[in-house]
C-alpha cells in the first residue's frame, strides 16, 4: 500500500474517527445515569448540539449523494429543491418548539407519546412508530448503500461492498447501543462538520479542476443550446402542471420537473422535520434556544449556501456526463489528491452514520414505548424498555444494512415513500401545536389514507399493485404531482371533512392544558402580534414564487436559458440565479417567523412540568399471560401471513 | 464547571481538532504534490485555525487546558519538529516541504509562547516551565 494508494486514505480517517465513536459512546454511556437517559440523553443536550445536529440530520446523506446526481440527470428543473435549505427549516420552525413546551410540561419522550396523550388512544403512536421504522430502514438504508458502493467505488476494489456496509452499520450499532440518544447527539457535532467540510471541498475542487466558475457558465450554455437539452428541459422550470399518467405511463414533456412537482416535492422535504426523529432530537434538548439560532443560522444560512452553491455546482457541471457523477468526481479528486478525496468520502459517511443513527434510535423507542409497552407489556419496567430498545435497534440495523445488501429495488422504492409518509404527520402537529379543530378520528383517518395516497402513487405500492394484478391507470407522480402531494392533498380532505363531524368527541383530557400551555408559551409579544398579516403574506410570496407556479417566471428572469452566455444577466442560468435569490430571501423569512414572529425563539414564560399522575405500579413487571398470548398470537400472525404470501407469489 | 460543560468542552475541543487537524495535513500533503508553498501555508493557517478554536472553546466553557492537552501537544510538536530535522539531515525534503516546515513549526511555537505570556505574563509563563522553583516552593520546612 503507497501513500498514493486511495484505500490507505481511506482507511486512515475512518480508523481515527472510528476510535471517537468508541470513545464518546463510552462517555455517554458513564453519563447516562437511568435507563431513560437513553432515550433522551437525560433531557441534558446542549441547545447548538441540537442545532447541529438537527441541520445534520435533516439534510441527511442524500444532499451529498443523490442531489447532484439528479441535477446532473435530470437538468436545472431539479436544481430548484436546493431551496430544501428554507423548506426544511420552516416545518421545523413550525413545529418543534410547541413540541418541546408540550413535552416539558408533560414529561413525553417521544411524538408518538405525545400524539397519543393529545389524541387520546394509541393508534395515533403506532403509525408514527411505523413511519420511524420506514424512516429507520428504507431512507437510511438507501443511503448505507448508496455511500458504502461509493466507498467501494473509490478504493478500487467493488468487492468491498459489502464490507463497507457491514462496517458502517456495526459502528453505528456500537456506538448507539452502548450510548443512546447522548452518543448520538455528541457524535452528531463531529458528523455535521465533517459534512460540511465535505460540501466545501467538493464545490472547492469542481470549481478548480474545471477551471473557475465563468468556464463552467459558458460551458452550461453552450449544452443549454443543444437541441437534446432544450427538449429535455434541462435549463427551465417544464411549465406549471402537466397532466400526464405518470412516470411509466405517460412521461411529461420537456422533463417532469413543473412548478407544481417541486412544490409537491417540497413537501416531501418537509417531511422530515415532521417525522419522529427529529421530534425526539428536540425532545431531548435541554431548553429550546437552539431551535430559532439552529433552523435560521445554520441551516438556513450556512448549509443553505452550502447547497444552492456547493451542491447544485457539482450536479451543473455534471449535466450532459456520466451516470455515476459523484463516483466520477471523487475519483478525479483521488487521482491526485487522495487525502482530500478522503475527507470528503468521510464527510458523507460521518452525515450517513449521523441519520442511521437517530433514526434507528427513534424507531427502536417508539415501536417499544407505543406499539409494545400499551398492547403487549404494560407493566414493562424501565430497565426492561432499555434492553429491548437495545435488541431492536441492533435489528433494525440489521434489517437496513441486509435490505442495502441484496434489495436494492426494495429499498430504493421504499425510501422514496419515507419522507412523504412522514409528511402524513402534518395534520397531527398541526392539531397537537396550533389547530384545535383537529380530532383524533380525522387525524387517525387521515394519516391512513394519506399514507395510502403517497403509496399508490408512487412505485412502492404500484409494484406491489401489480404484483397482485391490479394494474393502476397511473404511472408514478401522475399529473406531475409528487406522491407526497398527494397524500397531503387527500390527508387534509379527510382531515376537515372528518373533524367537522366529530367535534367535541375528538381529544384526551389533557388537551385543554396543551392548549393554555401553548397560549401563553406562543403568544408572540404584543408589538409583533400586528405582524402577523404580513408574516402570512411573506410566507405565501415565498412559496408561490419560489418553489409554486410562480417558479416558471424563473425560467427567464435572469436571460433567456437557450440564448447563449452573453444573455444570462448574472452569468449564471437564469433559474440558478432564480433559485439563489429565493434562498437569500428565504432566509429572511425563517429569520422573520423564528424571531420576530416568535415560532422558534425561546420563550420567558416558564415552564411547570406537571406532577406525574400517582399511580398503583404493577406488582409483576413480567408480561402478563393475556398479554404473552396477545403477543404470540401477533407474532405468529405476521409470521404466517408473510409465509403464505411468499408461498403464493414465489 | 460541571462534568456537561467538561464534556461539551471535549466534544468541542476533538471536533475543531479533527477538521481543522486533517484538513491541515491534507493542505501540507497537497502543497507537497503540487509544489506549491502558497498551498502548504493553508495547513499552516488551519493547525493555527484549530488552536484558535481550542483557544475559544476554553473561553466559552471557561476552563483552561488540561494537563493531557499540553503534554499531547507538546508530544506532536516534539515528534513533528524530530521528523522535519531527520527529514532535512539525510535530504529527503523538497525545497517546498522544507520552507513549509520552516515556518509552520515556528508558527507553532511563538504562537503557543503567545498564548502564554498574554494569559500568565512574562514572570508567569516563564514559572510554568520553571520546575525546579516550585520543587523547592514544594520541599518541607
Amino acid at each position: 500500500m503507497s501513500l498514493h494508494d486511495p484505500v490507505f486514505w481511506l482507511l486512515l480517517p475512518l480508523l481515527f474517527y472510528g476510535l471517537i465513536c468508541g470513545s464518546w459512546a463510552r462517555t455517554a454511556a458513564q453519563a447516562n445515569q437511568r435507563p431513560s437517559d437513553f432515550f433522551t440523553a437525560g433531557k441534558t443536550l446542549a441547545p447548538w448540539m441540537t442545532a447541529l445536529a438537527l441541520s445534520g440530520v435533516s439534510i441527511s446523506g442524500w444532499i451529498a449523494l443523490g442531489f447532484p446526481q439528479s441535477i446532473a440527470s435530470q437538468g436545472f428543473g431539479f436544481a430548484v429543491l436546493g431551496l430544501s435549505g428554507i423548506l426544511i427549516p420552516l416545518t421545523g420552525v413550525l413545529f418543534l418548539k410547541p413540541q418541546w413546551a408540550i413535552a416539558k410540561r408533560h414529561g413525553y419522550t417521544s411524538q408518538g407519546e405525545m400524539l397519543n396523550a393529545y389524541f387520546g388512544g394509541h393508534a395515533i403512536g403506532v403509525i408514527a412508530a411505523l413511519i420511524a421504522v420506514l424512516i429507520a430502514v428504507a431512507f437510511s438504508g438507501i443511503q448505507l448503500r448508496s455511500v458504502a458502493k461509493l466507498l467501494a467505488s473509490l478504493s478500487g476494489n467493488e468487492s468491498l461492498f459489502p464490507y463497507f456496509v457491514w462496517g458502517i452499520a456495526f459502528v453505528v450499532a456500537g456506538y448507539l447501543i452502548i450510548g443512546g440518544m447522548r452518543a448520538a447527539g455528541f457524535l452528531s457535532v463531529l458528523q455535521t462538520v465533517l459534512l460540511g467540510l465535505a460540501l466545501i471541498l467538493l464545490g472547492a475542487f469542481v470549481l478548480f479542476l474545471q477551471g473557475g466558475f465563468e468556464p463552467i457558465n459558458q460551458q452550461l450554455a453552450e449544452i443549454a443550446q443543444q437541441p437534446s437539452s432544450v427538449s429535455k428541459g434541462l435549463f427551465e422550470v417544464a411549465g406549471v402542471i402537466q397532466f400526464t399518467a405518470g412516470l411509466g405511463i405517460e412521461a411529461p414533456i420537456g422533463g417532469q420537473w413543473t412548478a407544481v412537482m417541486i412544490f409537491s416535492t417540497s413537501l416531501a422535504l418537509m417531511g422530515i422535520q415532521a417525522s419522529p426523529m427529529a421530534t425526539q432530537l428536540v425532545l431531548s434538548t435541554r431548553n429550546p434556544k437552539g431551535i430559532a439560532a439552529g433552523q435560521t443560522w445554520v441551516f438556513a444560512s450556512f448549509f443553505g449556501a452550502l447547497i444552492v452553491g456547493c451542491v447544485v455546482l457539482v450536479g451543473a457541471v455534471g449535466i450532459g456526463k456520466d451516470n455515476h457523477w459523484l463516483a466520477t468526481v471523487m475519483a478525479t479528486i483521488a487521482d491526485t489528491s487522495p487525502w482530500f478525496m478522503s475527507l470528503i468520502a468521510l464527510g458523507i459517511l460521518a452525515v450517513v452514520q449521523l441519520v442511521m443513527g437517530f433514526s434507528a434510535l427513534t424507531a427502536a423507542h417508539a415501536l417499544v414505548q407505543d406499539v409494545y409497552k400499551p398492547y403487549f407489556h404494560k407493566g414493562i419496567s424501565q430497565k426492561d424498555q432499555l434492553l429491548f430498545s437495545r435488541v431492536v435497534i441492533g435489528l433494525v440495523l440489521l434489517v437496513s444494512a441486509l435490505l442495502a445488501l441484496l434489495g436494492p429495488f426494495v429499498v430504493s422504492a421504499l425510501s422514496s415513500v419515507a419522507l412523504p409518509s412522514a409528511l402524513q404527520l402534518w395534520p397531527a402537529l398541526l392539531g397537537l401545536c396550533w389547530f384545535r379543530f383537529i380530532t383524533r378520528q380525522s387525524v387517525l383517518a387521515g394519516a391512513l389514507i394519506g399514507i395510502f395516497a403517497v403509496f399508490v402513487t408512487d412505485t412502492a405500492g404500484i409494484g406491489i399493485l401489480a404484483f397482485l394484478g391490479l394494474d393502476l391507470p397511473w404511472g408514478r407522480w401522475p399529473w406531475t404531482i409528487h406522491s407526497a402531494g398527494w397524500g397531503l392533498f387527500f390527508n387534509l380532505l379527510a382531515v376537515l371533512v372528518i373533524s367537522a363531524i366529530t367535534q367535541g368527541r375528538g381529544h384526551a383530557k389533557i388537551a385543554g392544558d396543551v392548549r393554555r400551555l401553548l397560549r401563553s408559551y406562543m403568544k408572540p409579544k404584543s408589538t409583533n402580534r400586528a405582524l402577523k398579516p404580513a408574516a402570512w403574506s411573506a410566507a405565501l410570496a415565498w412559496f408561490f414564487l419560489a418553489v409554486g407556479p410562480g417558479v416558471v417566471l424563473g425560467n427567464t428572469a435572469f436571460g433567456p436559458p437557450t440564448e447563449g452566455y452573453d444573455s444570462w444577466v448574472v452569468g449564471l442560468p437564469s433559474i440558478w440565479a432564480w433559485t439563489i435569490a429565493f434562498w437569500v430571501l428565504g432566509i429572511f423569512l425563517v429569520w422573520f417567523l423564528s424571531y420576530k414572529m416568535e415560532l422558534a425563539s425561546a420563550s420567558s414564560v416558564e415552564i411547570t412540568p406537571l406532577e406525574p399522575v400517582l399511580s398503583v405500579a404493577p406488582r409483576d413487571t413480567k408480561i402478563q399471560k393475556q398479554e404473552m398470548l396477545r403477543l404470540g398470537w401477533t407474532i405468529s400472525a405476521i409470521a404466517a401471513l408473510t409465509t403464505i404470501t411468499t408461498w403464493i407469489f414465489g | 464547571m460541571g462534568p456537561t460543560a467538561n464534556i461539551e468542552r471535549e466534544i468541542v475541543v476533538i471536533s475543531s481538532w479533527t477538521v481543522f487537524g486533517l484538513l491541515g495535513l491534507a493542505f501540507f500533503l497537497e502543497g507537497a504534490a503540487r509544489n506549491s508553498l502558497l498551498i502548504g501555508l493553508l495547513g499552516t493557517a488551519a493547525i493555527a485555525g484549530g488552536f484558535i478554536c481550542h483557544l475559544i472553546a476554553n473561553y466559552a466553557f471557561e476552563q483552561t487546558f488540561k494537563k493531557g492537552e499540553v503534554a499531547l501537544g507538546l508530544g506532536v510538536f516534539a515528534f513533528v519538529t524530530s521528523g522535519f530535522i531527520i527529514a532535512w539531515l539525510v535530504g529527503g525534503l523538497s525545497t517546498t516541504s522544507f520552507y513549509t516546515g520552516l515556518v509552520t513549526l515556528p508558527v507553532i511555537a511563538v504562537g503557543f509562547l503567545s498564548f502564554l505570556v498574554t494569559r500568565y505574563g512574562v514572570g508567569g509563563a516563564f514559572r510554568k516551565f520553571d520546575v525546579s522553583s516550585q520543587q523547592r516552593v514544594r520541599l518541607p520546612k
